[in-house]
């Protein structure tokens, strides 16, 4: 009788362990956590899904593309044309924040000094600030003047969609970024490139 | 009574050889995953052979130097936006999973954009040969270096 209350106490005892490491594991973004800092560029698989890579490597080859393309770099070193972003189209499944990629790629070329930007995300705000302007309270030499602003020549917009196919443990994720130049006068697209990524993923038999 | 007991010391076992697995993945499943740092990656590494590409491309270590043979390195300006072109080929007789990055310089010597370059993957065949092309952020470089180091 009393060597069967030790069994299960014993039998017990590794079960009420895995659970106090089970806790321990779902606190892991906790005060408790290991936490440190990484290197934001560095490559990233955590898991398949859109990451901060796929991101960036998107960003470099479309600023790249559209810096070195001859008739955008005989239009850039004349003039630095004024570009608005349109919304990029999410055809993929996953949730991505595709004005993380735009802000991204507008920001390199702002930087690399070919290319100014609008933003019309903006507009009420810009109007408020000049209606306070003109409210009298701002001295007249320092206001900004109504009606100067400068229309946006080309219109950068464009595609995401993603293939996903799954086979045993193996999913294999297609990726297809297109970004577009268009001329808002002629309505003729000036640029276009594609930057296309593929990534494979083998769950593990064992492990979460 | 002795089976039993063994039997209850090896269902232990087990289960703390699983619990341990579990945690190790849940806890830290960035460990295994993210390449290491630019830090890491930077420098030359000592004892290396050295060739006429040193100045250009730079590996963490020598290891990955003997895997892969630099053979062209070329550079233009279109505009004032220099443009860097290196061949490599993978010299092994397996694929291997490379990372490399960009990082300009302009004429007082000074990173230009420091630390915003991307490490880019890359995947290369057995005697696979392949182009990395960078463009430079803007027109204030005007050398550069690429880094390239193994995919972890």
């Amino acid at each position: 009788m009393k060597s069967n209350i030790i069994y299960k106490k014993i039998f017990y005892l590794p079960i009420f362990f895995v659970l106090v490491l089970a806790g321990c594991a779902t606190t892991s973004t906790g005060p408790a956590a290991n936490v440190r800092y990484s290197d934001p560029t560095a490559v990233e698989t955590t898991t398949i899904d859109f990451g901060s890579t796929d991101l960036q490597q998107i960003a470099e080859t479309m600023v790249n593309g559209l810096l070195t393309f001859p008739p955008i770099v005989q239009l850039t070193s004349e003039r630095r044309p004024v570009v608005f972003v349109e919304m990029i189209k999410n055809k993929t499944r996953e949730h991505i924040d595709t004005e993380a990629i735009t802000d991204t790629i507008s920001t390199k070329l702002i930087q690399s000094g070919k290319f100014r930007f609008t933003d019309r995300t903006k507009v009420d705000a810009i109007l408020k600030e000049l209606q306070y302007q003109s409210s009298g309270l701002v001295e007249e030499s320092t206001m900004a003047q109504l009606g100067k602003q400068i229309g946006a020549e080309f219109m950068l917009y464009g595609n995401f969609s993603a293939i996903e196919k799954t086979a045993g443990r193996v999913k294999d994720l297609y990726y297809k970024f297109t970004l577009k130049l268009l001329n808002v006068e002629t309505g003729i697209i000036e640029w276009q490139d594609e930057k296309e990524i593929r990534k494979v993923a083998k769950r593990k038999m064992i492990g979460m | 009574m002795k089976t039993k007991s063994r039997l209850v010391c090896e269902l232990c076992a087990c289960i703390l050889f699983i619990s341990v697995l579990l945690t190790s993945n849940a806890v830290y499943p960035q460990r295994k995953n993210i390449h290491k740092t630019e830090a890491q990656a930077g420098g030359k590494a000592s004892g290396e052979a050295t060739s006429e590409y040193d100045t250009y491309v730079l590996f963490d270590n020598p290891k990955v130097k003997k895997m892969i043979q630099v053979y062209n390195v070329k550079m233009r300006f279109i505009d004032d936006i220099m443009q860097a072109s290196v061949t490599v080929v993978n010299t092994t007789k397996k694929p291997i999973n490379v990372v490399y990055k960009f990082t300009w310089f302009d004429k007082d010597d000074f990173e230009v954009r420091a630390n915003t370059a991307p490490w880019i993957p890359l995947t290369l065949q057995p005697n696979e040969q392949k182009t990395l092309q960078g463009v430079a952020p803007n027109g204030s470089a005007k050398s550069f270096k690429v880094k390239i180091s193994l995919n972890k």
